[in-house]
């Protein structure tokens, strides 16, 4: 029996809610679905340095939540920020449906174009104003890139021993190298 | 939020059998998804184990790209121009429509819309080079990965000539490269000419590409 073409339709979350869960990140981005590998070591260790480096800075009223969180940009887009940083009043939803004020990402050799490439373009488009690029592997390099005109423009950038000092989207500072010790 | 599924619950090829075409990403979940240890990078190896549920599986540095079927505007596009490049290249030359695969290194294998590439680059089915002219269709699924991900990934990988077709102007694009990064060396739309020379003499007149369908 032929059978037709399959249909051809942009991808939505509901295709990912079906998908297993075999350790994998699923995204999708303009409804394509973009599968990344569980990361390694330097970035579970860095991406919990973050976390805890933002949360103790972090004002009343604002909450860092950790990935695995999705957050919808569209129906056809649906991607998971190592870390969010978002009003209180979204933290507890089971999934992001607003820009969040501030997403970082931690890179690992499978999503080092994406995140630097259609994925930060996506986060512009959405209009999330404060983006951060973290490189785990030693000296350990650190990005801030604010939205500027609807893109990223870069704004703060340390790597190693050097101090990154940011003051919006509230005052935080970190030593690159020391989100790697152990 | 992704839900476990039972073992038994992969509605893959059950589905087709009934007329139905599986779900995204059916056959990623059906074959390799529990192949692999957990959470395990998917290889370009692996890519050939993946059941065929209709989609476009490619890699791209270790990362999967899963793409939904193309409409007809896209494929009548592709059909148009394999037909115009195959009329123009010379006997050097083969043109090749998707699916194939152009592996680039063990994490990365994209299957571009159409390919130019040396007839001697052709060593028992495989491509064995690098191809003269890659061109990808954009649907609007694609943008972000065509202009982006994929430009920089075969900028990377040396091929001299990259085309971007968006059927619903239409328009085309020709990139050509230029140290390690294309530049944008002609553009038309709708009923102007273009005339290329790389890496063959041949004119694109845009809006023949959708021979005649409305985009």
């Amino acid at each position: 029996m032929a059978l037709a073409a399959p249909p051809s339709r942009l991808l939505t979350i509901e295709d990912l809610e079906n998908l297993p869960d075999d350790g994998r990140r699923h995204e999708l981005l303009d409804g394509i679905l973009v599968v990344t590998p569980s990361p390694g070591g330097p970035h579970q260790v860095v991406l919990a340095a973050l976390y805890r480096a933002l949360h103790a800075a972090k004002p009343p009223g604002v909450a860092v939540v950790m990935a695995p969180l999705d957050l919808v940009l569209s129906p056809h887009t649906v991607l998971q920020p190592d870390v969010v940083v978002v009003d209180v009043a979204e933290a507890l939803e089971a999934r992001l449906t607003r820009p969040p004020l501030m997403v970082v990402e931690v890179l690992s050799p499978s999503t080092r174009t994406y995140d630097r490439g259609s994925k930060m373009l996506a986060y512009a488009a959405a209009g999330i104003g404060w983006y951060w690029i973290v490189e785990p592997a030693a000296p350990v390099e650190a990005w801030a890139f604010r939205l500027v005109d609807g893109r990223y423009e870069q704004w703060r950038h340390a790597v190693g021993a050097e101090p990154f000092v940011v003051d919006q989207p509230f005052p935080a500072s970190l030593i690159p190298q020391d989100l790697l010790a152990l | 939020m992704v839900v476990p599924r039972p073992a038994d619950d992969t509605g893959s090829l059950q589905s087709r059998s009934a007329g139905r075409w599986p779900d995204l990403g059916t056959g990623y979940a059906s074959t390799v998804a529990f192949a692999l240890p957990w959470g395990a990078e998917i290889t370009v190896e692996n890519l050939d184990a993946i059941a065929d549920d209709g989609h476009r599986y490619e890699l791209l540095n270790g990362a999967m790209l899963v793409t939904p079927a193309p409409h007809a505007a896209h494929q009548v596009c592709a059909g148009a121009l394999v037909t115009t490049l195959t009329l123009a290249c010379g006997p050097q030359q083969l043109v090749l429509p998707a699916p194939f695969d152009y592996r680039i290194d063990d994490r990365t294998l994209l299957q571009p819309d159409v390919l130019v590439v040396r007839r001697s680059d052709i060593d028992r089915g495989r491509l064995t080079g690098t191809p003269l002219l890659v061109v990808e269709i954009q649907s609007p699924s694609t943008r972000l990965i065509d202009l982006n991900l994929k430009r920089a990934t075969y900028a990377g990988a040396g091929v001299p000539g990259y085309w971007l077709v968006d059927p619903t102007k239409p328009s085309v694009t020709v990139l050509e490269l230029e140290a390690d990064a294309y530049v944008e060396t002609a553009k038309a739309a709708g009923e102007v000419r273009l005339s290329i020379s790389h890496p063959f003499p041949v004119t694109i007149v845009p809006q023949d590409l959708l021979q005649g369908l409305d985009a």
